[in-house]
């Protein structure tokens, strides 16, 4: 189990990389699109690709922002709880959680393989293939889920500030 | 049993809110039985064009859909936005019940929809600093289209074709980043445009811009009307495009009353820069469009049979 | 069950699992799976993707993720220490001068930051060690970055005004202009409030020997702020002088503060930028999260039309213009101590903007409104992001001493709403001036 968490954690670090280029790259992407308008050319396909970017990124970045506790909480009942119940409680939450992004990256999946059979596009001039974009939800949503299992089995939870 | 009837528009005061009450009103009155629910100004949470995925897996059963946003699923779709094709109001209604109605049912049905309701919106142009007239009047403009058929004709001329969500249309032109647009008078209209383009082109009886706007019904849900209840949808239908028809054509000298309120300028497209428009929509976009698929040349050859 | 039935229900389930410290985003899935399965059947879910998808794919949404990239680049790096040095500079004799240019540094910082917790955390970071340091009573310094930090969703750029306007369809451009007076005149407010405080704390503070500097300091100091006022310069020209639409600038903006912090403050190097990305990525997936898993709240809500008979009922009560307003406020308020600013308005706004029209509230005013209930929900507890952004960063503290301190400062706000309320011109007048009435 410890080279499990070991690996993911690295996986997620690996993956939030990836996303902060994707990001840098939309942000870039939307700036040159701008000036080259402003030179009087046209541009059609870029706002597009810089979300698919984006969400990509966004998608990405979840199991990371997991690891580093990021994804938000109303942690005031934790704060109340005896020590011994505090950890059941965080545990108990670790299972739903893993439950909400296993059903998500399963529910996705099958939406995004629909995408990927009957080759649905945008209905853009670019009219990009949507599957690629859909697909990234079930990869954020299963690697968020794998980061959970990862969470649960670490040896020991470091106390929130 | 309740049917959920989706749209984005405004309640109560857009057309096609009006004429889906319309439509509701008419079926309530041959059969108080079916309840409708609808949900007006994307309230439903289900965005515009997705509402297609949902009339498709079942989920929603009538949708109030500009068929052009469906074009990425069903590409045959653009058939209804081509430039053009659809001169006027009066021809949009000749329309009705011919090979190409019939033909573009056929290709619904195929993709899970049935079209319930035979709306047609005409539209025009707007600029900033000049008068829209042939092609040459685009050239080194930023637009706005609804559609990549029309898009691609606007390229062709030598526009550059800016996209956007519709609540940025104003801001937008105000700032410059748009100085053109391309939509339905309904929307100069709504959208306040007029404040910020001072120059309007209508189409009159030469109409480059007409889209289909219909009632969108999911096709397992419509069969699992009766046959006496899909007389009874019809029936309402046909009442609802008397009601529509009457809007749309009001609805052009509504937005060149705004315009000239407004002390903007409004113009009539002539028929040379319409035919100058048809000849590059030739080149363009129509090839285009019939090369998409065999059902797509079909629904063009069909649309230029109609005289 | 009745729709209202259904409501409360939802109401009740919703508190309960967002009480037991499941991340908002998954409880608020939880919940809809859960109630879209028992009300309106598992066929109903096959929408889940598509709502969550679409709600994200949005080039208007991915003004976010670049406005917090903006923040980080500022705030991860020297950047955000050096505005407020140079600042303390310019206002070294005045009375309570040290608390004031923390103020005016949380007002200039937020108007390049879309986020609060980024303005509080920037800013924090250079500013409370100095006023430790210097002798300022620990409750005027926590409350005063606590609050001023708050003003980050107020000054534009603004990411809740953003969500707001794609929630409401207004105009975000009128939204940010309509935020900009409202927001000066609160760091006004709360300038003379810390220079009120300062001087009755007199004896406390000059303690220690103040330091003033020379004119030639100053002018360096003012060198530094420069680049800030360069970018907001930037973001004003191409936002407002018609180069590109809000979304645009924001990834203009973002680059021009990555060129900032890479030229002027060195950050080039793979470890500096990993830094303001992680911080960004973060932050921004977080968020998005919310915003997908509130798109399919809301879905959920409207389906079994328990948002469309609440605010049916809610219009129907008949209320007076001002008790409905001032019903608003309160649960405005109470939603704001639990949950955060962008859950608010993905939330309630579907339920609200119906009630707003038929009551004829202007939908730019009640922004402004709004947003200064959200920024008061950041620094109450249970839940205030700008708290634990402060404990973060002087965690000796004690939170009653921050809350005490952040009281005042949630006074002046309520204070604002009134005024606001009573003379609307003062949001309305800019937006109304540069861009017309409408
Ligand atoms: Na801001
Ligand atoms: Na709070």
């Amino acid at each position: 189990m410890k080279h499990y968490v070991w690996l993911m954690d690295r996986l997620s670090i690996a993956c939030a990389v990836v996303a902060s280029v994707l990001l840098a790259a939309s942000a870039v992407l939307i700036t040159w699109m701008v000036l080259y308008r402003a030179m009087g050319y046209s541009t059609y396909w870029e706002i597009e690709l810089s979300v698919y970017m984006m969400v990509a990124s966004m998608f990405l970045a979840s199991p990371y922002t997991l690891m580093t506790k990021g994804h938000v909480s109303v942690d005031l009942l934790e704060h109340y709880l005896p020590f011994s119940a505090r950890r059941a409680l965080l545990v108990i939450l670790a299972l739903l959680s893993l439950a909400v992004c296993g059903w998500l990256a399963w529910a996705t999946f099958e939406f995004a393989l629909h995408a990927y059979t009957s080759g649905e596009r945008s209905e853009s001039a670019w009219s990009p293939l949507k599957w690629p974009l859909f697909m990234t939800m079930p990869i954020g949503f299963g690697l968020t889920a794998l980061q959970y299992i990862a969470e649960l089995a670490r040896p020991e939870t470091p106390e929130a500030a | 049993q309740e049917l959920k009837l989706s749209h984005q528009f405004r309640a109560n005061t857009d057309g096609r809110d009006r004429a889906a009450r319309v439509f509701v009103e008419e079926v309530n009155k041959r059969d108080p039985s079916l309840k409708f629910r609808i949900y007006p100004g994307q309230s439903l949470g289900i965005k515009p064009v997705a509402q297609l995925d949902a009339l498709q897996n079942g989920t929603l059963e009538m949708a109030i859909y500009p068929l052009s946003y469906g074009s990425g699923k069903i590409p045959e779709f653009s058939a209804v936005i081509l430039p053009g094709t659809v001169p006027s109001l009066d021809f949009a209604m000749k329309l009705r019940g011919t090979a190409f109605h019939k033909k573009l049912q056929a290709v619904a049905h195929a993709n899970g929809v049935h079209i319930l309701t035979w709306w047609w919106t005409p539209g025009g142009f707007a600029a900033k600093d000049r008068a829209i007239a042939g092609p040459a009047s685009v050239a080194g403009l930023n637009m706005r289209a609804a559609d990549s058929t029309f898009e691609s004709m606007l390229k062709a001329a030598g526009a550059s074709v800016v996209s956007m969500a519709s609540s940025e249309i104003y801001p937008a032109l105000q700032s410059g980043v748009l100085n053109a647009i391309l939509t339905s008078s309904e929307t100069f209209v709504s959208l306040r445009l007029y404040e910020q383009t001072k120059h309007a082109t209508v189409g009159g009886d030469y109409n480059l811009w007409m889209l289909l706007q219909p009632i969108l019904m999911s096709k397992q849900h419509w069969d699992k009307l009766t046959p006496a209840q899909q007389k009874i949808f019809e029936e309402a239908a046909a009442k609802s495009e008397d009601f529509f028809l009457g809007l749309q054509r009001e609805s052009t000298d509504k937005m060149i009353e705004a315009y000239k309120k407004a002390g903007a300028e409004v113009r009539q497209m002539t028929k040379a820069e319409f035919d100058q428009w048809i000849e590059l929509a030739r080149k363009t976009s129509w090839p285009e469009f019939a090369a998409k698929s065999a059902d797509a040349k079909e629904l063009l050859e069909l649309l230029q049979q109609v005289k | 069950m009745s729709e209202l039935q259904i409501g409360l229900l939802v109401l009740v389930v919703t508190l309960f699992v967002l009480f037991s410290g499941l991340p908002i985003a998954w409880g608020l899935m939880l919940v809809s799976v859960g109630f879209l399965t028992v009300f309106a059947g598992p066929a109903s879910l096959a929408n889940v993707p598509l709502v969550l998808i679409d709600e994200l794919a949005s080039f208007a949404l991915l003004t976010i993720p670049l406005f917090i990239l903006l923040g980080a680049a500022v705030g991860t790096s020297a950047a955000g220490r050096d505005l407020y040095e140079s600042l303390h500079r310019l206002l070294d004799r005045v009375p309570g001068g040290l608390v004031i240019s923390n103020i005016l540094a949380c007002g200039v910082f937020a108007a390049i930051s879309g986020s609060s917790p980024a303005t509080a955390a920037a800013i924090g970071k250079a500013g409370m060690p100095e006023m430790m340091r210097r002798g300022v009573p620990q409750g005027l310094a926590a409350g005063s970055i606590c609050a001023g930090g708050t003003l980050g969703i107020l000054i534009p750029p603004s990411i809740t005004m953003i969500l707001y306007g794609l929630s409401t369809e207004t105009s975000i451009g009128r939204l940010f202009l309509a935020g900009v007076v409202p927001g000066i005149m609160l760091v006004v407010f709360f300038a003379l409030y810390a220079w009120f405080q300062t001087m009755r704390h007199r004896r406390l503070i000059k303690e220690e020997a103040p330091v003033f500097y020379t004119f030639a300091q100053k002018m360096e100091g003012l060198g530094r702020v420069s680049p800030f006022i360069a970018i907001i310069i930037a973001i004003g020209f191409a936002m407002y002088g018609g180069l590109a639409t809000p979304s645009e600038v924001a990834a203009i903006s973002a680059i021009l503060a990555m060129a900032l912090v890479i030229i002027i403050y060195r950050a080039w190097r793979v470890r500096d930028q990993w830094e303001i990305f992680r911080a960004t990525v973060r932050e921004s997936t977080m968020i998005l999260m919310i915003i997908a898993a509130a798109a399919v709240f809301s879905y959920m809500m409207s389906l079994l039309y328990v948002t469309q008979t609440a605010a049916q009922a809610l219009v129907d009560l008949n209320l007076n213009r001002w008790v409905l307003l001032a019903a608003i406020n309160v649960f405005l308020l109470v939603a704001g101590m639990f949950l955060p600013p962008v859950a608010i308005i993905l939330m309630i706004m579907p339920i609200l903007t119906p009630v707003l029209e038929a009551a004829q509230f202007d939908l730019i005013w009640f922004a402004v409104i709004l947003t200064i209930n959200l920024e008061i929900g950041l620094i109450t507890p249970p839940v205030g992001l700008n708290l634990y952004v402060l404990r973060g960063v002087a965690p000796q503290i004690p939170l009653p001493v921050v809350l005490k301190g952040s009281m005042p400062f949630v006074i002046i706000m309520l204070f604002a709403i009134v005024l606001i309320s009573v003379f609307p011109d003062i949001a309305l007048w800019l937006p109304n001036r540069m861009m017309g009435f409408g």
